[in-house]
């Protein structure tokens, strides 16, 4: 049996014990944190030069004055990947950052929300000069509701079924907001969450309920002319 | 969300209290050994066998306790609490066979287990007298091993003296196989709590107790469920230590069929529950020491806690499990499959503050089952070793409902003031 003495310092070292292994957990958060900066801003690098790239080519197609709708749908179908796979990564850490580096996680979700909405007009740009539409998405959402994961999936199925047809950009509206974004709430006068924009209809059209995966679709093959 | 904030909270305070708690106890296992002592006289002893309704197992019991290699010798008290059956012309028959050593008490009626032990304890005349319930079996070494734990000399004052408990039928069905299991964990747990000098049980199946320690106290408690739990936090209060003998070896039958299971489990928490609520104020009580400061508070702690665990994990898995069947019946290509090539970014969406923890625990888990096979002198895969790696899976991930189930209408029951119904 422990001596009383050799007891009470048992509850000691214990505590002392766990708390090393809770500053052992934030020191290895801290090492991963850099780890997850190179990842973000190679995925933004990746990005802004899958842009550049796209606009380099379309510069040089206007210079020679050909116009292909082809070439400008697939640079478009390669943009929207690269912002996909920096969004996935944004979801998969973007939250983890440890206190020290919050300021650079904010400035990350900022880059990509602009990104995507370069990307937006890019698509409403490519809709006005040719005919295989691309039908565009704003989807608005509050994070801290329950619903906006469940109308996410109705969202992200009707986008996967579109086959590079349809592209959706997304707003968790807890983030302080680019002027230009809060400009495209209040054209499609944002009012409840999570609110649906596709192509030129909004979620007022759809009434105020969740949109099912069915009912996007079909309105997706409506603008595209697909179904009357 | 106010539900997922609660839930989160729960989980990292369960993750670090469990941590701080598994540690604690590595600690104190690395800090003590399991002490053996030899006498040069050895004491006699009295054992006293309560029996109700006892026929079936009684005669298995006897001839075990006869067969005892004790070198000090034994009286045995068999107390007949008015049984209904043949209990009594049992207990006759070999008291005529070996009168020496046995005397049957019968008593016209019936009071109960606890009583049945007092009675017998008018008549005990030895400094140390054990308690071996009637449908238990020792083995023959195992009064020669608790015995010297209470007569050395010590520097603390010692009131009983606990075997270590084995399931004899452990292997007819899943129910027994877990039950297996949870009395290596309860052995483990008893075991460190034994070194760190706060154990607070003396189970039925062969506890040896002194004799004025126990008349001290005034006797056990007639009143109670658990009467063997109610004087060992009595004998505690008092000062008394209790001992658990890791080398001395008793058998005990387990309900080999979920209600008899449920009834018993249902008697012992009530009992739990009566006891706790009887000394409530040995709670956080400087006068009792660690016992009052940590052991008494844990008892009660450890269930809520544990309720809280059970809640948190059902509340993600129910959660999750629903999530990923919505994105699986919407759109089976919405679900992200693990793909080992992203395993970079996987590591990166790893927060250690949880899941450094959660692999430490794991490995104390682990090192946990290590330390209860070891202590168990038990070659525990030999016979049937892969149902016995799924009753350790089903007594990890889905025991602790059945707990949780135990301890509520074990609640109710005890508001609403429900008589008990030994079922016999």
């Amino acid at each position: 049996m422990l001596s009383k003495r050799r007891r009470n310092l048992v509850f000691l070292e214990a505590g002392i014990l766990t708390l090393c292994v809770y500053f052992i957990a934030l020191l290895i958060n801290y090492s991963l944190d850099d780890l997850r900066i190179n990842t973000l801003e190679k995925g933004l690098q990746e990005s802004s030069l899958q842009s550049e790239s796209s606009k380099l080519f379309q510069f040089y197609l206007d210079s020679q004055e050909i116009f292909s709708c082809d070439v400008m749908k697939k640079n478009i179908a390669l943009e929207a990947r690269e912002l996909k796979n920096f969004a996935n990564d944004l979801n998969n850490f973007g939250f983890l950052f440890s206190e020290k580096n919050e300021d650079v996680a904010k400035i990350k979700q900022r880059e990509y929300y602009i990104s995507q909405t370069e990307l937006y007009f890019e698509i409403l740009n490519y809709n006005d000069v040719c005919e295989d539409r691309i039908i565009p998405g704003l989807y608005f959402f509050d994070a801290f509701d329950v619903t906006f994961d469940r109308q996410a999936v109705a969202v992200e199925s009707m986008v996967l079924n579109s086959q590079n047809n349809s592209v959706f950009f997304t707003y968790d509206i807890n983030f302080e907001q680019e002027p230009i974004v809060e400009a495209l709430m209040d054209k499609y006068e944002v009012t409840f969450y999570p609110f649906v924009v596709l192509g030129n209809m909004t979620h007022h059209e759809f009434g105020r309920d969740l949109i099912t995966v069915e009912r996007l679709t079909a309105e997706f093959k409506r603008q595209r002319g697909e179904i009357q | 969300m106010i539900v997922d904030n609660i839930v989160s909270f729960i989980t990292q305070f369960v993750i670090i209290f469990g941590m701080y708690i598994s540690i604690f106890w590595i600690i104190v296992h690395l800090n003590s050994k399991n002490d053996k002592y030899k006498l040069k006289k050895y004491p006699e002893v009295t054992i006293l066998v309560p029996a109700y309704n006892e026929e079936i197992g009684l005669e298995r019991t006897i001839k075990s306790i006869l067969n005892l290699k004790y070198p000090g010798g034994v009286r045995m008290f068999i107390i007949n609490d008015a049984s209904k059956d043949r209990t009594l012309q049992i207990a006759k028959a070999w008291e005529k066979k070996h009168k020496n050593v046995i005397k049957v008490i019968d008593k016209k009626k019936n009071a109960g287990k606890a009583a049945a032990i007092n009675t017998a304890l008018e008549y005990v005349k030895t400094d140390y007298f054990a308690v071996v319930d009637a449908d238990s079996e020792i083995h023959s070494g195992s009064l020669k091993e608790i015995v010297p734990h209470l007569h050395r000399k010590s520097e603390v004052k010692i009131g009983a003296v606990i075997s270590k408990m084995k399931p004899e039928n452990e292997s007819n069905n899943l129910l027994e196989r877990v039950q297996l299991i949870e009395y290596m964990m309860v052995g483990l747990i008893r075991n460190l709590t034994s070194k760190l000098g706060l154990l607070d049980s003396t189970p039925g199946v062969l506890s040896l107790y002194s004799t004025k320690a126990v008349n001290e106290i005034g006797r056990f408690d007639p009143k109670n469920l658990t009467e063997d739990f109610e004087v060992a936090v009595r004998l505690r209060k008092s000062g008394y230590h209790i001992i658990y003998a890791y080398s001395s070896n008793v058998y005990t039958t387990t309900p080999s069929n979920f209600k008899a299971f449920l009834a018993q489990r249902i008697r012992w928490s009530r009992g739990f529950i009566q006891t706790h609520r009887k000394h409530k104020r040995v709670i956080l009580n400087p006068k009792y020491g660690m016992y009052g400061l940590y052991q008494f508070p844990m008892n009660i702690f450890g269930p809520i806690l544990y309720f809280l665990a059970a809640f948190a994990i059902s509340y993600k898995l129910i959660k999750e499990s629903y999530e990923f069947l919505y994105k699986f019946f919407i759109n089976p290509d919405l679900i992200n499959w693990f793909d080992l090539s992203d395993i970079g970014n996987f590591i990166l969406g790893v927060d250690p503050s949880v899941d450094l923890f959660l692999l430490l625990s794991f490995i104390i888990v682990l090192l946990f089952l290590f330390l209860m096979v070891r202590l168990y002198e038990y070659n525990f895969l030999a016979k049937q070793p892969f149902k016995k790696l799924v009753a350790m899976l089903v007594y990890f991930m889905f025991y602790n409902y059945i707990y949780i189930y135990v301890w509520i209408v074990s609640l109710r029951r005890e508001i609403r003031k429900e008589k008990y119904n030994w079922g016999r």
